[in-house]
């Protein structure tokens, strides 16, 4: 296990404190007691802690519009799912609430915070239609064509292995995503070592390699700011038990839409032969753009420091009807030092998946020994009146569609 | 039959459903954590014929991760409605262990979330990529691919904020 594992295991908040029902024989007493069909006691009493929320969330939505529509808005209101970006596939954002670090963020905005444009460009994306279609097309390019080939999934996701051992999945919730493994892994490859003994391809030859393949891709998106690294993986193929040692050469690179960085990402791992070893990144095309206003970088920091006090979207500043509340997170102070505009992901209630504008800014924050780290934020750049959040986002699930 | 099997389901599985629970508990507090496995080992019961008998934990997490899920929700909403300051300081917190490593700390926030997920599924909950694939209905080869992807995103952004 490397350092990198040592130290997030260290972290493990559940470590050392095995969970046991205080009413272990009772609670599934209780619970073999009920029928199948029986309402749930446990979910009744949290609905009835939580309950007040439902109406006071709708009023506030159905407010905003009638706002937004009487201020005869001449570009189509963006009615988000929710206003966290979707750099990942709805399946995975749904879960919410991985681990929310416990800390408040205060921004501070420096004086020479540079103004960007006052209006960005947004993109409203296509995805391919027929995910069997996109990823046979897509296991061509990579060459998962050894037949008989191997095909599972539903209609949202695909694997198609050949008789190589060769797979590739492709996944459509979301922003859809393909992964190409020239084996069948059934465990993670773990990276025995940063270095690498074997002598690997160029940068210039991986460089190229992924070109090509973006090319054959047709999608139509660039990349830029590659980052290379070197490995030596531990791995295991479809059936075997023995791991083996592979030496690669992998670089990610940054999606671009109109030269403009977005919130999606290539990666590609050769060997030392040169062979794609695992490679991944989006599926979409631009349909269209759209010119919306943007807020000023200083109004986005504002947005950020009002999503730290207003609870949903950070979980930060909870108050509680139970017998115990959370603990109110330390405060941290960041000052934003930089911003820069890049594309985000974004889905609207009516499904349709856009890239837009986001301030990204490059804050500084001191901990208590008085070392500084730098990080990055994001907030959404277009203008606030032009935008509409699902008043069932919190991050979690998708929200009900909004007709405009 | 049914009872015995589910008996032997909660003895083996609970106390990985109530650390997975407990690890991703705020904004809900302790006291909500045996109500939470509770409503999860009774989904459970209820679609007990449904628990794949090789990814029995993995379905499991499933379900507490519905049940967080609508639990957060239901807590994030009355929340917004009461918009009130927050209560004083008064019960440690699980997650501020995670606070204590700084460069961790950014490095995790810094990370999409899906790759937050998938890394602290396997760190912290144990789960191997036969298991993150069946929790995600996808592939154990895209698991893999996945989950080393988001191992290497972690280190670099781990290693950049070291070297600030």
């Amino acid at each position: 296990m490397s350092d990198f594992d040592d130290r997030l295991r260290a972290l493990d908040p559940a470590a050392g404190q095995p969970y046991r029902h205080p009413d272990f024989e009772g609670m599934i007493a209780r619970i073999t007691s009920q029928g199948v069909a029986a309402p749930s006691h446990v979910w009744r009493r949290f609905q009835v802690k939580m309950a007040s929320a439902l109406a006071a969330s709708a009023l506030v939505t159905v407010g905003a519009i009638a706002a937004l529509q009487g201020a005869g808005t001449v570009l189509p209101l963006l009615a988000l799912q929710s206003a966290r970006h979707v750099a990942a596939p709805d399946s995975l954002k749904a879960i919410y609430g991985t681990m929310e670090i416990r800390l408040k963020y205060h921004f501070t905005a420096s004086p020479e915070l540079t103004p960007t444009t006052p209006v960005g460009l947004s993109y409203a994306l296509i995805i391919p239609s027929d995910v069997s279609t996109e990823a046979l097309r897509i296991a061509a390019v990579f060459g998962v064509t050894t037949t008989p080939l191997t095909i599972s999934g539903s209609n949202n996701s695909q694997t198609i292995t050949d008789s190589s051992g060769r797979s590739l999945d492709y996944e459509r919730s979301g922003l859809p995503q393909w992964y190409y493994s020239s084996t069948s892994p059934p465990v993670a490859p773990a990276t025995a070592s940063d270095t690498s003994n074997a002598v690997l391809p160029s940068h210039a030859t991986l460089e190229s390699d992924v070109r090509s393949v973006l090319t054959k891709l047709n999608y139509g998106y660039s990349v830029s700011s590659p980052n290379f690294s070197t490995a030596t993986i531990s791995t295991t193929s479809a059936g075997s038990s023995t791991p083996v040692s592979i030496n690669t050469e992998s670089v990610t690179y940054t999606v671009d839409v109109n030269n403009v960085a977005t919130d999606q990402s290539i990666d590609f791992s050769v060997d030392a032969n040169n062979n794609v070893v695992y490679a991944s990144g989006p599926a979409f095309s631009v349909a269209s753009t759209s010119t919306y206003p943007l807020q000023s970088p200083a109004q986005g920091v504002a947005a950020l420091n009002a999503e730290q006090q207003s609870g949903p979207l950070s979980n930060a500043g909870a108050s509680s009807t139970t017998s115990a509340s959370p603990a109110s997170p330390p405060i941290v102070d960041v000052s934003v030092m930089s911003v820069s505009l890049s594309l985000a992901t974004y889905q609207l209630t009516d499904g349709a998946t856009w890239l837009l504008p986001v301030y990204d800014y490059v804050g500084e924050t001191t901990n208590a020994n008085g070392i500084s780290s730098n990080s990055n934020w994001y907030e959404l750049a277009v203008d606030p009146s032009y935008v509409q959040v699902s008043s069932n986002s919190s991050g979690i699930g998708t929200g009900g569609p909004l007709i405009y | 039959m049914d009872e015995d099997r589910f008996t032997r389901l909660v003895r083996e599985h609970s106390p990985a459903i109530g650390n997975y629970l407990r690890r991703r508990l705020y904004p809900l507090t302790p006291a909500d954590l045996d109500d939470l496995v509770e409503e999860t080992l009774l989904v459970v019961w209820r679609r007990l014929n449904d628990v794949p008998p090789d990814a029995e934990l993995p379905w499991m997490i499933g379900v507490a991760r519905n049940v967080l899920r609508n639990a957060h929700r239901s807590k994030n909403r009355r929340l917004a409605s009461e918009a009130k300051l927050p209560p004083p300081r008064d019960l440690s917190s699980a997650e501020e262990a995670v606070i204590a490593d700084t460069t961790v700390r950014e490095a995790l926030r810094s990370l999409a979330e899906d790759d937050r997920e998938f890394l602290l599924l396997h760190a912290w909950d144990g789960l191997d990529t036969h298991e993150l694939g069946k929790l995600y209905a996808i592939s154990t080869n895209a698991a893999a691919v996945r989950l080393s992807r988001a191992q290497r995103r972690f280190r670099k952004l781990l290693g950049a904020t070291e070297n600030d």
